[in-house]
C-alpha cells in the first residue's frame, strides 16, 4: 500500500482533495437546512387574561411594539429570505458547477480509476509476467541444477567408477602380487623344506658321524690315510642289520676296526619313519679314515 | 630360471631316493687311537694242582702297560667262559669290550701245558684269532706273553713286543763301597733276570744284535775300555780289537755284520764303522769335535750320533753308502742345549733321545720334537722293537730304574727292578716264535 502510494503520489493528493471537497460539502448543506425549518409561519396563541388597563395599555403598546417588531422582522426575514434565494440560487449555480466539476472529475475519476486499473492489470500482468519469468527463470535454474546435479551425480558416478576401476586394478595387482609372492614363498618353502631335509639329513649324518666316531677305536698301527668304506644297512630303529665291506683299506686289522664301530655304535641315530627321511639311511655307506694326528 | 632350478631341484630331491645311487656316505676321520676296551677271562684249567700262572692275568697286564687296551678288572666280568662256545655276545656287548680272550690251560704231562686260546670280536660275534701254544713249565710266562702279542697285533695291526727282553746294567755296592757291575737280561716285565756277565769292571752301553742272540757292551777295564760281543744263550764272549783311548757306544748295523763305534785313535772321538768279520775299521766322522754314540737307520742307509761341533751337544745324521760316508753331516735338532743318545724307532721316521735331560722323539722328517716325559734325569732311551714304546733310565728318589713309556706319551710305567741300580736298557729286537 504504502509502496503503491509511493509509487502515484499524485493520485493520492487527488483523492485527499476530492475527500474534502466531498466532507465542505457536507458541512455546507447542514448549515443550511436550518433555515429552511424557520420559514415555516409561527402560530401565535393569545392568552385571554384579566389585566389592569395600564397594564393593558402597556401591554398592548407592547404588542404594538412586538407587532411592529416582528413586521420589521418579517420584512427583514423577506429580505432575508430573498437574500437566501439568491444565495441559494447561487449556490446551486455553484452546486450545478460543482456537480459538473464533480462529474467531470468523476469522469476523470474514473479515467483514472480505469487507467489504474489497466495500469494494475498492466502491472498484474507484468508481474505475472515475471512472476511468469521468475518460474521461468527458476524452474530454468531448477533444471539447469538439476542438470548440475545430474552431471555432478554422473561425475561421482565417473569418479566412482574411475576410484572402483583403479581400486580393482590395485586389487587386481595385489592379487598379482600376492600371487607371485604366494609362489615365491611356496618355492622358497619348498627349497626351505628341501633345506630343512638336508639339514635334518645333515645333523643324523652328524649324530652317526659322531657315535660311530665315539666307538671307533682306531688301531694304532694303522698309516695316516688308511680308509675303509662300509655299506651299512639299517632298520628305522637305528639297529644295524648288516655291515659289509664296500672297499677294503687292505689291512684286517683296520677294516675290522671299522666294523665293530658301526656295529658297537649300533642302533645308530636315524630320523623317525614318519619323518619320511629315513630312507635316506636305510642303506648308508661309511668310510672310515685314519686321520694324520 | 631359479624357478625351474627350484623345480629341478625338488624334483631330484624327490627323484632322489627312487635312483638308489645316491647313497648317504658319511666319511668318518679319526687320528687318535684309544685304547680298546677288551676282556680277558680268566683261563680254565685242567691239572692235577693248582695252575702254575694265571696266563689271563699276566695277559691283561701286558695289554694294560702298552697303553693301547683297556682291560676290564677281573671282577667286573659278566661271565667266565673258557671256549668261544660258551660265549654269549650280547653279554659282553653290555660290557662295552670290542674284544673278548678266552683260554683254558691243560697239563699234558708233568710240567707241560698246552694252552688254547680264542680272541674273539665281541661287536661283530666272531673268532678273530685262535692258538694253540704248548709250553713248558719255565716257559709258561713267555707263552703268556705270545699270546699278548697275538692279541696286540691283531687288534693294533702293530707287532707285540711283549715276547721281548731288555739288556741293562745293574750296579751294586758293598759294604767297603766297592761296586759290582752286571749286564742282565729280562723280560720287559722284569721277570726272568738273566744276569750275562758279573764284574769290578764298568759295563756300558749294551747293544743288542739283530739276531736277538748277541749283544754288545763295553768294558772299562783298567787298561781302557774294550767292546766285547756275548752270545745271551751260551754265554760266549768274544772281545773285540782294542784301539787307543775311546773304544765306546757300539751299535750293530741292520745286517749284523758291522759295529759303528765311537773311536778317538785318531784324535778326538769320532764314529768308526767296525767290519766284524776283518776286525777293520772305517773313520765316518772327522771333525775335531766330539762325536759320539752311534745309531743306525734301520736300512743301513745312515747314522744318527751326538756331535758337539755345534758348541753343545746335538743330534746330526750322515748318510753311509757302501760302508762309507756319503756327505756332509746334517744336523737334526736346534732346540735345546743337549741332545744325545738317539735310539732310531724301527721304521726308521722317529728318534727317541734325551733332550735336556728328558725322553723326546724327533721326526725325521719334519724335525718336530716331542717331549714324552715330565721327568728330569732321564738317560739311555730304547726303542721297543715294534716302535710303540721307549724304554729309558730315570731316578726314582736316589736309585736309578727302569721305566717305559708309549711314544704316544702314554702309559708311563716304572719297570718291576731287581735290586741296584739300573742303567742303560737296551730292548731286544723281536723274537722268534717258538711255537
Amino acid at each position: 500500500m504504502i509502496a503503491f502510494i509511493r509509487q502515484h503520489p499524485v493520485a493520492l493528493a487527488v483523492a485527499i482533495v476530492i475527500h474534502a471537497v466531498f466532507f465542505a460539502i457536507l458541512v455546507l448543506s447542514f448549515r443550511y437546512s436550518r433555515p429552511t425549518t424557520a420559514e415555516q409561519p409561527q402560530v401565535e396563541v393569545v392568552q385571554a387574561v384579566a389585566v389592569d388597563e395600564a397594564r393593558v395599555k402597556r401591554e398592548l403598546e407592547r404588542i404594538k411594539a412586538a407587532e411592529r417588531r416582528r413586521e420589521q422582522k418579517v420584512k427583514a426575514m423577506e429580505a432575508a429570505r430573498k437574500r437566501e434565494e439568491r444565495r441559494l440560487a447561487e449556490l446551486r449555480r455553484k452546486r450545478e458547477a460543482e456537480r459538473r466539476r464533480q462529474a467531470e472529475l468523476e469522469r476523470k475519476r474514473r479515467a483514472e480509476k480505469r487507467r489504474l486499473a489497466e495500469l494494475r492489470r498492466k502491472q498484474a500482468e507484468e508481474k505475472k509476467r515475471l512472476a511468469k519469468l521468475e518460474a521461468e527463470k527458476k524452474a530454468l535454474a531448477e533444471k539447469r541444477r538439476r542438470e548440475q546435479e545430474r552431471l555432478a551425480a554422473l561425475e561421482r558416478q565417473r569418479r566412482e567408477a574411475e576410484r572402483r576401476r583403479r581400486e580393482e586394478a590395485a586389487r587386481a595387482r595385489a592379487e598379482a602380487e600376492l600371487k607371485k609372492k604366494l609362489e615365491a614363498e611356496q618355492q622358497r618353502l619348498a627349497a626351505l623344506q628341501a633345506q630343512q631335509r638336508q639339514s635334518e639329513i645333515d645333523r643324523y649324518q652328524q649324530l652317526i658321524y659322531a657315535e660311530v666316531y665315539r666307538n671307533w677305536t682306531v688301531p694304532p698301527g694303522a698309516r695316516q690315510g688308511m680308509s675303509a668304506e662300509l655299506r651299512v644297512r639299517l632298520i628305522p630303529s637305528g639297529d644295524v642289520v648288516t655291515v659289509d665291506i664296500a672297499r677294503s683299506s687292505g689291512d684286517a686289522v683296520f677294516d675290522r676296526s671299522a666294523m665293530q664301530a658301526v656295529r658297537k655304535a649300533s642302533p645308530l641315530p636315524v630320523p623317525p619313519v614318519d619323518s619320511g627321511l629315513f630312507e635316506e639311511f636305510r642303506q648308508i655307506n661309511l668310510v672310515l679314515r685314519k686321520k694324520e694326528t | 630360471m631359479t624357478r625351474h632350478l627350484h623345480i629341478w631341484m625338488l624334483a631330484a630331491l624327490l627323484a632322489w631316493p627312487l635312483s638308489g645311487r645316491a647313497t648317504l656316505t658319511i666319511e668318518i676321520e679319526k687320528g687318535e687311537a684309544d685304547a680298546i676296551p677288551i676282556a680277558v677271562v680268566p683261563f680254565g684249567w685242567q691239572g692235577p694242582r693248582r695252575a702254575p700262572l694265571d696266563v689271563a692275568a699276566v695277559v691283561r697286564s701286558d695289554l694294560a702297560r702298552s697303553g693301547r687296551f683297556a682291560p676290564v678288572p677281573v671282577a667286573d666280568l659278566v661271565a667266565r667262559p673258557t671256549t668261544a662256545a660258551q660265549v654269549r655276545y650280547p653279554d659282553w656287548r653290555v660290557l662295552k669290550v670290542n674284544s673278548l680272550v678266552v683260554g683254558r690251560m691243560v697239563e699234558t704231562e708233568r710240567n707241560r701245558f698246552r694252552i688254547d686260546f680264542q680272541l674273539l670280536d665281541v661287536v661283530n660275534g666272531q673268532q678273530i684269532a685262535g692258538y694253540s701254544i704248548r709250553a713248558g713249565v719255565r716257559d709258561l710266562r713267555r707263552a703268556a706273553h705270545q699270546i699278548s702279542d697275538l692279541v696286540f697285533e691283531a687288534l693294533t695291526g702293530i707287532p707285540g713286543a711283549f715276547d721281548t727282553r731288555i739288556a741293562y746294567v745293574t750296579v751294586t755296592a758293598d759294604r767297603r763301597g766297592r761296586k759290582t757291575y752286571r749286564l742282565a737280561i729280562s723280560d720287559v716285565d722284569g721277570y726272568n733276570e738273566q744276569v750275562l756277565l758279573t764284574s769290578p769292571n764298568p759295563i756300558l752301553s749294551p747293544a743288542w744284535a739283530p739276531d736277538g742272540e748277541r749283544i754288545a757292551y763295553v768294558s772299562v777295564t783298567p787298561k781302557g775300555p774294550v767292546i766285547y760281543i756275548q752270545n745271551v744263550y751260551n754265554r760266549r764272549a768274544r772281545k773285540l780289537k782294542r784301539f787307543p783311548g775311546l773304544n765306546n757306544a757300539p751299535a750293530f748295523s741292520p745286517d749284523g755284520r758291522t759295529l759303528a763305534v765311537t773311536l778317538s785313535k785318531d784324535g778326538s772321538a769320532d764314529i768308526y764303522l767296525y767290519d766284524l768279520k776283518t776286525d777293520r775299521v772305517t773313520r765316518i766322522t772327522r771333525s775335531p769335535a766330539i762325536d759320539v754314540e752311534a745309531a743306525w737307520l734301520p736300512d743301513g742307509s745312515g747314522l744318527v750320533f751326538t756331535s758337539d761341533r755345534g758348541g753343545t751337544p746335538q743330534l746330526y745324521r750322515i748318510a753311509l753308502r757302501g760302508g762309507r760316508p756319503a756327505g756332509r753331516p746334517q744336523r737334526l735338532t736346534f732346540s735345546g742345549k743337549y741332545n744325545a743318545r738317539a735310539s732310531v724307532s724301527p721304521d726308521g721316521r722317529r728318534v727317541a733321545f734325551v733332550h735336556d735331560h728328558r725322553i723326546a722323539l724327533l721326526d725325521l722328517e719334519t724335525l718336530a720334537i716331542k717331549v714324552l716325559t715330565e721327568t728330569r734325569l732321564d738317560e739311555s732311551p730304547s726303542f721297543a722293537p715294534n716302535g710303540d714304546m721307549v724304554i729309558y733310565a730315570t731316578r726314582d728318589g736316589s736309585a736309578g730304574v727302569l721305566a717305559a713309556i708309549s711314544v704316544e706319551g702314554r702309559a708311563p710305567q716304572t719297570l718291576s727292578v731287581t735290586r741296584g741300580e739300573i742303567r742303560e736298557p737296551a730292548w731286544s729286537p723281536l723274537r722268534r716264535r717258538n711255537f
